[in-house]
């Protein structure tokens, strides 16, 4: 766990020309290294692994186990597909910090001290450098874009005080008692998360934070860590209220993503849609819901890094992107293409991935809850699945550009996507290890209180 | 395992290998060369004939339906989805046929697509469709059969967008691919309320299971889902016009997708829910009202078709249209031998399309004469002004296009435009409060 935040302040401190192989070596071995521990703790068959650090305790359970492995190899994924020279370089860095963020989250007792450190310092990756190279394309300046990124980072560092102060009060997590402790952690999950209204110029960031921040920052998913505590009972009607308020944010995002013409914000609008299905499904009146939101979470992290990552490949060759007309360029990048479309149909829950088993799962579970709700489910997974199509044409279909840009896909880059895409399919095509998995971390969570 | 399961597996398995094959080799970047996938589709679709006609021989023989029972593909919390499929003799037949047909198609792509830069994704979209019509064909589950059309759906956008240089297919295959997915909600919906009347344990009326009598209203209201459902895939009113829009893509998938198989998936599944329709009469009813209303309203359309392959598009809806009203009148086996029928003659139709005056010229040849124009029988009882109206409405197409933009289309752009107008207005707003902010 350790490794990131070495690696980070080694990128950081790194010349510019060493940055990419700091971050990429410090990346790889804390993976390497989580990786032997998976095999360490499969090998003698312990329920969990307690290591005792500091006064506190780092513990693999079957809740932390996907999301720390993810934590480390979203990362990977990251950097082995970015160069990242320039002012990008430090970005590298972040990244790592990021990974480890991700890794405490996932590894610490959740609740604890050092839980709570890496939640609310999550919360400071939407603080974005000021301004960024202007394309053609670009609608508004850089300046303007910051400002109005600068609004959803105010909104999760409110969303990480209040969530400070009522994670430190004892009182507030038996909310179910004290009904009206009920409320701010509904706003905090709601600042967190991105919901309805705050999800306002989350778009906004997107457009204004570099892809690779983007990408790690919404991979580690806070908002669903704040819903899976442990001793979190969170009160009936805030339970449902937030249930409905994640669908008509997805309703609402879907929504958006048709309406919008610039790339950023349609990736951005999907990926949010994405995600609160996630949250929806983990206060849903379910235990299939809960399950495939626990699948989802990974799958919809995953596809929502590498959807992100395509777009970082095909901005890095051509400048932001304009949906108003079709780019071509397919037959030069056809792995970009293919991998786009893949990996955004991973996460809309195209048969045969992993994002096909928990959308399934969480559709089953909904339709127990309410029929209105799982309809209202699988008609935003079609509005995503419409606007992707759309994006994806629009992005690599059409005239063939000028030649000589140099668009074919690099080897590292090939690399990460088809790693992740293998990992896609491979969680989708045999699945059952991962949900006994997850159905054990369901039952060490203490069930909500109905809606 | 019995022989008619190991054969009925390996007929399943052959165009998911070949899937596989191409893709990974695609996005290692070291595509097959096209003289390696030829004969490797040929050999492996050869396989699968092969296969399945001994299946369909041992079921004859046996004459008994067996199931194929892989196993759960996964389950959690009470449910599962298994990997389950009839091999039954309405089922094994049509997979014989479908792999036929697609053998055919494949066998002149070959050729047609020759050097052609998209024949890899051709091949590969070619088995994508092939993998999803054998799971719809042979679902023994709703889940798998939803699998299977959501294959079905994806692969026939992405053909109809096949030669992705030109705006036109990307539009067309757009507009299809979103009728598509917007019919595909009704689907779900209405096997989740099935699944909500039904219990998980109790096999389905498709797996030989008892019929169960829902309520009056309930049965109605799954299928009319499910008539709305088919209505976008098989081309029905009012989304008919998206067949002859789907003639962007090359002759062998206008052949295999509209012509023959994939517009046939909505009746065939609506013959597996025939169970349903005795339940549910007044659905049937607009089953049969939109069957016929569709085939007089494409046999018209047909008429002024100026361009070889929107005619047959449009011939194709209008037998589709009968394939419906016959499954309405209670039919099993007339529809069955109707679509397959319907689907040989089509795709011949549709892949000799390209030679088409070539044929006519011979034809013409051969009789010593012109050949007759077929008139329409009684249009000679109405009066000028109503053949002109009827002209009209068929130049139009029936004026779906324009029912479809002004009624969906624009009002959703509009909405959405609305909705990111609002959105960024918002921002704008936050953003200036927060500059202010910055300035104090």
């Amino acid at each position: 766990m350790v490794t990131p935040f070495l690696g980070a302040l080694s990128t950081f401190l790194a010349p510019d020309r060493w940055r990419y192989r700091v971050a990429l070596s410090f990346s790889g071995i804390s993976l390497l290294c989580l990786v032997v521990l998976l095999f360490w703790h499969t090998f003698l068959g312990q329920s969990s692994t307690r290591l005792m650090v500091a006064g506190g305790g780092l513990q693999i359970d079957p809740f932390g186990l996907p999301l720390v492995l993810l934590a480390a190899f979203l990362p990977w994924c990251l950097l082995v597909s970015a160069p990242l020279r320039g002012p990008e370089g430090k970005e590298g860095a972040v990244v790592l910090l990021l990974a480890g963020l991700g890794e405490m989250l996932a590894m610490t007792p959740h609740g604890g001290a050092w839980w709570l450190l890496a939640w609310c310092l999550t919360g400071f990756a939407y603080l974005t450098p000021h301004g960024e190279s202007v394309s053609p394309h670009a609608h508004h300046s850089a300046q303007s874009r910051f400002r109005r990124g600068a609004i959803q980072a105010r909104f999760q560092l409110l969303g990480v005080g209040l969530g400070l102060l009522l994670l430190l009060l004892p009182a507030s997590r038996s909310a179910s008692i004290e009904a009206w402790w009920a409320a701010p952690f509904l706003l905090v999950v709601m600042l967190r998360g991105q919901l309805f209204p705050f999800h306002v110029s989350f778009a906004a960031w997107v457009e204004s934070a570099p892809l690779t921040r983007v990408a790690m920052t919404l991979s580690l998913m806070p908002a669903a860590y704040l819903l899976t505590l442990p001793d979190l009972q969170l009160a009936p009607w805030a339970a449902s209220l937030l249930f409905w308020i994640s669908l008509l944010t997805s309703l609402c995002a879907a929504m958006l993503a048709h309406g919008e013409r610039r790339a950023r914000r349609v990736v951005a609008w999907i990926v949010l849609s994405a995600s609160s299905l996630v949250l929806a499904g983990l206060v849903a009146n379910s235990d299939a819901a809960q399950l495939g939101a626990m699948i989802s979470w990974l799958a919809t992290s995953a596809s929502a890094c590498g959807l992100l990552m395509t777009l970082r490949a095909v901005e890095a060759r051509r400048g932001r992107q304009s949906l108003d007309r079709n780019h071509g360029g397919y037959e030069r990048m056809p792995v970009l293409a293919g991998s786009f479309l893949v990996l955004g149909l991973a996460m809309i829950g195209f048969p045969a991935t992993l994002g096909m088993v928990g959308q399934e799962l969480m559709l089953e579970g909904m339709s127990e809850q309410s029929l209105f709700a799982a309809a209202l489910f699988s008609l935003i997974s079609a509005l995503n699945g419409i606007c992707l199509l759309r994006t994806y044409f629009r992005l690599f279909c059409g005239q063939q550009p000028r030649p000589g840009s140099g668009q074919a896909c690099r080897p590292r880059e090939r690399l990460a996507f088809v790693v992740l895409i293998v990992v896609l399919f491979c969680g989708g095509l045999r699945p059952q290890p991962l949900l006994n998995l997850q159905r054990q971390a369901l039952n060490l969570l203490d069930a909500s209180p109905k809606p | 395992m019995s022989w008619l399961q190991l054969f009925s597996l390996a007929a399943l398995v052959i165009p998911v290998l070949l899937f596989l094959l191409l893709g990974v080799s695609q996005l290692l970047h070291c595509p097959l060369r096209e003289k390696l996938i030829g004969p490797m589709a040929a050999i492996g679709l050869s396989a699968a004939i092969l296969a399945l006609l001994m299946a369909n021989g041992l079921c004859l023989y046996q004459d008994s339906a067996q199931t194929l029972d892989l196993g759960r593909w996964f389950s959690g919390q009470g449910h599962a989805f298994r990997l389950f499929f009839l091999l039954d003799v309405s089922t094994l037949p049509l997979l014989l046929f479908a792999n036929l047909l697609v053998g055919v198609v494949e066998a002149f792509t070959h050729r047609y697509l020759h050097r052609e830069p998209g024949y890899h994704r051709f091949q590969l979209m070619l088995f994508l469709f092939l993998i999803g019509l054998d799971l719809v064909l042979a679902a023994g589950s709703m889940e798998m059969l939803v699998a299977g059309w959501e294959f079905l759906g994806l692969s026939s956008a992405l053909l109809i967008a096949f030669f992705h240089e030109r705006s036109g297919p990307i539009r067309n295959g757009l507009r299809v691919f979103s009728i598509y997915r917007f019919c595909d909600v009704a689907l779900v919906s209405a096997f989740l309320w099935l699944h909500a009347v039904w219990p998980d344990s109790a096999p389905t009326p498709w797996q030989g299971g008892v019929v169960p009598t829902l309520p009056r209203g309930t049965a109605e209201g799954i299928l009319l889902l499910l008539l709305f459902a088919v209505s976008g895939k098989s081309a029905l009113l009012p989304f008919s016009s998206w067949l002859p829009r789907a003639m962007e893509g090359p002759t062998p998938s206008s052949a295999i997708f509209y012509g023959a198989l994939s517009v046939h998936a909505g009746p065939l599944l609506l013959l597996r829910f025939s169970w349903l329709m005795e339940q549910a009469p007044a659905a049937t009813v607009v089953l049969g009202i939109l069957g016929a209303l569709t085939s007089l309203c494409a046999a018209l359309v047909a008429r002024t078709q100026t361009e070889i392959k929107s005619l047959l598009a449009y011939a194709t809806v209008t037998q589709v249209g009968l394939i419906m009203l016959e499954i309405s009148l209670g039919w099993h086996w007339i529809p069955l031998l109707h679509i397959a029928g319907h689907a040989t003659l089509r795709s011949l139709q549709f892949l000799r399309a390209p030679s088409l005056l070539h044929d006519r010229h011979n034809l013409e040849d051969a009789i010593g004469g012109h050949l007759a124009h077929a008139r329409i029988p009684g249009l000679d009882r109405l009066s000028p002004r109503q053949v002109r109206k009827l002209y009209q409405f068929s130049l139009h197409r029936a004026w779906l296009d324009e029912l479809l933009d002004g009624l969906v289309i624009y009002p959703w752009q509009r909405w959405t435009a609305a909705l990111v107008d609002v959105h960024l207005r918002l921002e704008q707003q936050l953003a200036k409060f927060v500059s202010k902010e910055h300035r104090r």
